[in-house]
């Protein structure tokens, strides 16, 4: 078996244990054989001593396995994990809670303001409508367009609350599972 | 001796290597196998393993001799598992001494 032959069956084989990576593996196996031959060993000895290729994928899965144990922590280590990075950095984490409980309190006076608004321009066009009526017909006009115009306003500013939600709660997600995946980092 | 044992203690010995100087894949797979008799078919997937972890990084380095090398470096966090693990093995190797150092055949 030569070098290119062994590196293709290695890469059907991890490719079949479904080893993330492939390519990367390949070059630092193939950069061991150039080394090696460097050193004057032969082609049969390099891959005597790499093992067989299907052993070799095996082994690569075997590690890439312990490696997501160790990233996969159990609810109870986060717990402790969290517990123990709070009272670390407890003013790290006062200061976390208090973006997250003032955006909270942000968000839901956008809430109130946009449906304060459309709830405005409905009651512009219910009570100015029958006063509007008793100037004419062009105030009457001005008076709807400008009601359905303040309704939509609040309808949209409430879309753009409801989007605007959605980013702080995947804001919050990013950090969270940052935090976490430093602690896990940490605690291993 | 025993492959699992020899497995277990091989992630300490990397580190270790890495811990006064930087080593290139092939260097660091022979001066290892100079000292315990591993195989590069155990070497060479832990170096991955450390490096998806964190405790190595990776950098090219051109070599007078054929195309750029890879070398391994122990990044602060691995710096920090070294020491776990040095601590681990020494009361672990004194540990099994107090059992089997009585004992001498």
């Amino acid at each position: 078996m030569n070098k290119e032959q062994y590196l293709k069956k290695l890469a059907a084989n991890l490719s079949k244990l479904k080893v993330p990576n492939v390519e990367e593996i390949l070059g630092d196996i193939a950069e061991y054989f150039d080394c090696a031959m460097q050193d004057g060993e032969s082609v049969e000895e390099i891959c005597a001593r790499l093992g067989e290729p299907k052993k070799l994928a095996r082994e690569y899965r075997a590690q890439h396995c312990i490696a997501q144990a160790h990233a996969k922590a159990s609810p109870r280590s986060m717990a402790r994990a969290f517990l123990s990075s709070a009272a670390l950095g407890t003013i790290n984490f006062l200061y976390v809670l208090f973006v997250v409980v003032v955006g909270y309190i942000v968000l839901a006076a956008f809430y109130v303001a946009s449906v304060g608004i459309a709830l405005g321009g409905i009651a512009a066009l219910v009570a100015g409508i029958p006063i509007a009526a008793l100037m004419g017909s062009g105030v009457v006009a001005v008076i709807v367009f400008v009601g359905i115009a303040v309704v939509c306003a609040g309808i949209l500013a409430f879309i753009g609350t409801m989007k605007l939600a959605g980013l702080f709660r995947k804001a919050n997600m990013a950090f969270l599972s940052s935090i976490s995946n430093r602690i896990r980092r940490e605690n291993q | 001796m025993n492959a699992q044992l020899k497995k277990g203690v091989l992630e300490l010995c990397v580190l270790e290597m890495l811990r006064s100087e930087d080593h290139y894949g092939y260097e660091l797979v022979a001066k290892i196998s100079r000292s315990i008799a591993i195989s590069e078919g155990t070497i060479y997937p832990l170096l991955r393993r450390l490096q998806n972890e964190g405790y190595l990084s990776t950098y090219l380095k051109e070599s007078t001799e054929g195309p750029p090398r890879k070398y391994y470096r122990l990044t602060p966090l691995g710096e920090e598992k070294r020491k776990e693990y040095l601590q681990d093995w020494r009361a672990f190797v004194s540990g099994v001494e107090k059992i089997v150092g009585g004992h001498s055949e």
